[in-house]
Order: C-alpha cells, then structure tokens, then sequence
C-alpha cells in the first residue's frame, strides 16, 4: 500500500512538476494572441450593438440569467459613455497586441485573459464555442512563462545577454497540462452529449451540420449522393470526440488523434462558417505538442526556474 | 508555494471545472446541482462552468429573426438578422446569429401567460382536491412548489421582456428613420439529402416555419422612462 502511493505520488509529482520549455506555450500565444486580436477588432464592428450600456443584450441579462450571474464581471458595465467605450477597447487591443508579441508578458497576460473574460461576460447570450476555449488558453497561458519563447521579452533578454527566464519551468508544465486536461473535457461532454441523439448514431448528424442554411459557408450539398460518406463521417467524428480523453495521451495514437482533429476542425471552419472556433480548437490541441517537436527554440537551455 | 499546496489547489481547480459540464445543462437535484450553485461565483468570475456540448444531442433548426420597420414616411423597411450579405465578416455573423438562437431559446423554453395560467389552475385543483381528500401535507408541498413555479416564471417572463425590448431598442437606435419594430422568430428546419438532390435550395420557403410573433415595439414607449411592454404581447 505505501510502495503504492509513492508510485502515485511520484507520477503525480512526474505529471504536474516536471520543468517544461516555453516553446509550445509562446506558439499558442502568438496564435491565440492573434486570434484574440481579431475577436476584438470584429467586437469593434458591433460596438455599441452588443457591448454599449444601451446593448442589445441588457447589461443585467447574465445576472437574471445565471446562478451566481452577478459574480460574471466585466469593466464594461461600468462605462456609460460611448467615447470611454471607445478608448477602453482601444486599450484593450493595445494591451492584446503586446501580450501576442510578448511584451511584459506576465503582465500583458494576465490583462489580456480579464478583457477576454471581462467582454465575454458581457456578450452573455452572444457568445460561442470560440469564446470558451479562447477564454480558458488566456488564462492558463497568464499563469506560464509563455513569454519566455518567440517574444519581445526573450529577444530582449537575449539582447542584454541575460538568462531570465530563458530556461524550463514548473509554471510551463502546469498551464499545458491545465490546457491539455480542460480539452479532454470539453471533447469528452461534446461527444457524451452527442450520445443522446439519434442522428449521431444513425450517421446522419454531419448532413445536419453540412445542411443548416444559417451556418453554411461551403456549399457541401453534393455530399448529398454519398450518404455513406457523410455516415462515416459522423461515426468517425463521434468515436473520436468520446474517446479523445483516453487516446490523446498515449505516443502511439496521438498522432493519428491529433490529425483527425486537423480534419474536423478545418472542416467545421471551412464549411459551417466557424473558422474562428475551428481555429481556436486547433491551437489548443498544440498543447499536446512536445516542445522539442518544433524546429524553433532548440537553443531554451535546461535550466529549472520555478 | 509548496507542491502540496499546489497539489490541493489543482485538485480543488478541476473538481470546480469538472462541475461546469456536469452540471450544466442538466444537474442532478441532489449532487451536482447543489454543488455547481456553490462554485457558480468561481465559475462566472472565470468564465467558466460551461456545458461544452457543441451540436449536442444533435445539430437542430436555424433560427432567425426578422424585423419589420415601420418608417417614419408610412413605409416599411424589413431586414433579418442574422444576415449573411449584411453581417460581415462572418465572426459578426456569427454574433447576430447567437442573438437569434439566444431568443428562439428563451422563448422556445418558456410558456406563453395563457398556457401557463392553464398549468398553474390545474395544479391548483389538485391542491384542492388534495384537500378534500384530507391529505394536507401533500396539499401544503403542492402549494408551495406552484408559488415557487409562479415566482421562477414571473422572473423568466420579466428577462425575456427585458431582453427583447433591449433588442428592438438596439434595433432601433441603428434605424434612426423607423418609429416602431416588429419582430418574430422563423426556424429554418433541415433539408432532407433527397429534396436536395432533387434541386432544392438549402433557403427554399418551405423549410420555413410559420413565424413566432415577438411583439411590436414603439420608439416613443421603448424610449420614455415608463414605457414597457406588456408580457402578453410578446408571445
């Protein structure tokens, strides 16, 4: 019994405390960043719309909407103006702009996911999947050393000829795996939910997706003819979105998961208009991406800083 | 901080995280549900606590709303939203169209007054003749779940009254020419693989359902500080 609990320990502490390069973590900035940025820069278009105190989603909606709904902050209902509106967005796009580039990182982060967090709030009943995802990769990225790789701060660094932060840490390891656990569930509830329907397991559900006037992009009605295709389709994606928690671990099928993913991902973006969360998806799957897989940042020298 | 700490606060995080998709949209009473109202301010604060269940059970109609301006030189005005030649690019699309299935959600979930007053009377005879049959203690439950089933609806109604008048009123704001706005809802039902071979449109009118009138709101009464609309008009 005590020789296994220090098994379980020792892999607990092998999981969570192992010091991690930063390589990984500064890809999923630069492209959540960017990603982000656009968010934002879309927000912009529809301002006053669905961000203003006169929106047209009331300011009150999530609080008489949700259990604990005043808990759902956001900075902006404590602006009435529209030109404090105006120069509060513009701040925040400065703000994502220096984290995407890794200026100050670990300060940048940390205000980039509140204004992520703070404008989701605030859309409560205009918001999606993207929305979700972008919103936890902020804020589990502001808890790493992101800055640490392809960033202002490193370049920097390097500059001055310092080693701040230029090694492995704890803090990187415990965002990817925050990362990597919160993805296995958000797989795992969208597969379990798919269960109770008929058209997921009768192979129909990807004409569903593919046939909904109000989400296509893509013009896919050709799939019509193959219904066998579009069969295979559906099943495949099912069994893929239950099983991925358990198979995304293992060296052996994570490849194959991780380019299924590639697949379903591009495909939801490219043919139901959802480019943006079909994007975001894929960046949090890079978290599953050892570091030493990417060509850059071979020089990060294996240096602990916790 | 020490690892066990952080070990402890880890375990706390995901157990609070893991609440989210169990309990929403469906909780249990007596587990789940209870324990999701407790970390529901960690959950808001973080955005977080959320279903996940993307085209779940399975992917349903479309939705949209059209509304109906009345200018103010007598004509009218009709735009949609969401609108695909209008709402660009398509992450604004995509905003309007959550709007839409946000109402058809609030609306499709909710009883309109008639039928709920129908349910509530029928509940109360039950209390009565729970009564009459001298079983009080069912009677008095019965009583307080239809006092609690009144509040909840009450609450729902005033959101969703709320909700739309915000809607017109930003509606309205946009059209500075239009004096009032008519909404309702349209479901846009899926096209079955053989129509679609046959030639039909993915837009044909006959996937359209008949429209769900949400109501007709003036820019004088959505503007004056006593105006509100009426619940029963909203159905």
């Amino acid at each position: 019994m005590n020789r296994w609990l220090k098994d379980w320990a020792s892999a607990w502490n092998r999981f969570w405390f192992t010091p991690q390069a930063p390589t990984t973590l500064g890809i999923i900035r630069w492209l959540t960043g960017c990603m982000v940025f656009y968010n934002h820069l879309v927000w912009s278009l529809g301002m006053e719309t669905f961000l203003g105190s006169q929106a047209a989603i009331p300011a009150d909606y999530r609080s008489d909407l949700l259990v604990g709904g005043r808990f759902a902050w956001s900075h902006l209902d404590w602006i009435d103006s529209g030109a404090w509106l105006w120069g509060s967005h513009v701040v925040g796009l400065i703000v994502i702009a220096l984290w995407t580039v890794g200026f100050k990182t670990r300060w940048t982060g940390w205000l980039t996911a509140a204004w992520v967090i703070s404008y989701a709030n605030r859309a409560t009943g205009a918001l999606f999947g993207f929305d979700q995802i972008a919103a936890f990769l902020c804020l589990y990225l502001a808890i790493s050393r992101c800055g640490d790789a392809l960033s202002w701060d490193a370049s920097r660094a390097a500059r001055r000829n310092e080693n701040v932060g230029q090694g492995r840490a704890v803090t990187n390891r415990i965002a990817t795996r925050l990362i990597q656990i919160h993805l296995c569930l958000v797989y795992l509830f969208a597969g379990l939910g798919k269960l109770g329907g008929e058209y997921w397991l009768n192979g129909e559900a990807v004409w569903g997706a593919l046939a909904s006037y109000e989400y296509q992009s893509l013009d896919m009605t050709w799939l019509a003819g193959h219904m066998t295709l579009i069969a295979l389709m559906t099943l495949v994606s099912l069994i893929w979105e239950v099983s991925y928690a358990a198979l995304i671990w293992p060296r052996l099928t994570r490849p194959i998961v991780l380019t299924i993913a590639v697949f379903v991902h591009v495909g939801i973006g490219a043919a139901m208009g959802m480019m943006t969360f079909g994007l975001i998806m894929l960046v949090a799957n890079l978290a599953f991406v050892e570091p030493q897989w990417w060509p850059v940042g071979k020089t990060i020298k294996p240096v602990e800083s916790h | 901080m020490g690892r066990i700490t952080i070990s402890l606060l880890l375990i706390v995080y995901l157990g609070v995280l893991l609440l989210g998709p169990l309990a929403n949209p469906v909780a249990s009473e007596h587990l789940t549900g209870p324990l999701a109202r407790v970390v529901a301010p960690v959950h808001r604060a973080l955005f977080q606590g959320h279903g996940y269940r993307f085209f779940a059970p399975e992917p349903g109609p479309g939705h949209f709303v059209e509304c109906r301006f009345k200018m103010q030189d007598g004509s009218e005005h009709v735009s949609r939203f969401p609108d695909r030649q209008v709402h660009q690019p398509r992450l604004l699309y995509h905003r309007w169209f959550m709007l839409a299935e946000t109402i058809y959600t609030e609306l499709n979930g909710t009883p309109d007054a008639k039928s709920f007053a129908k349910a509530q009377s029928t509940l109360r005879n039950e209390v009565t003749e729970l009564r009459s049959a001298g079983k009080l203690k069912p009677a008095k439950q019965l009583a307080a779940r239809i006092d609690l089933l009144d509040a909840e609806y009450q609450r729902t109604r005033k959101r969703i009254d709320k909700l739309l008048r915000s809607v017109a009123s930003a509606l309205l704001e946009d059209q500075t020419d239009a004096d009032a706005v008519e909404l309702a809802l349209f479901e846009r039902s899926i096209p079955l693989p053989a129509d679609v071979i046959d030639g039909v449109k993915l837009d044909d009118e006959r996937y359209l359902s008949q429209p769900m009138s949400i109501g007709q709101f003036t820019r004088d009464e959505l503007f004056s500080s006593t105006g509100s609309t009426k619940l029963e008009e909203v159905e």
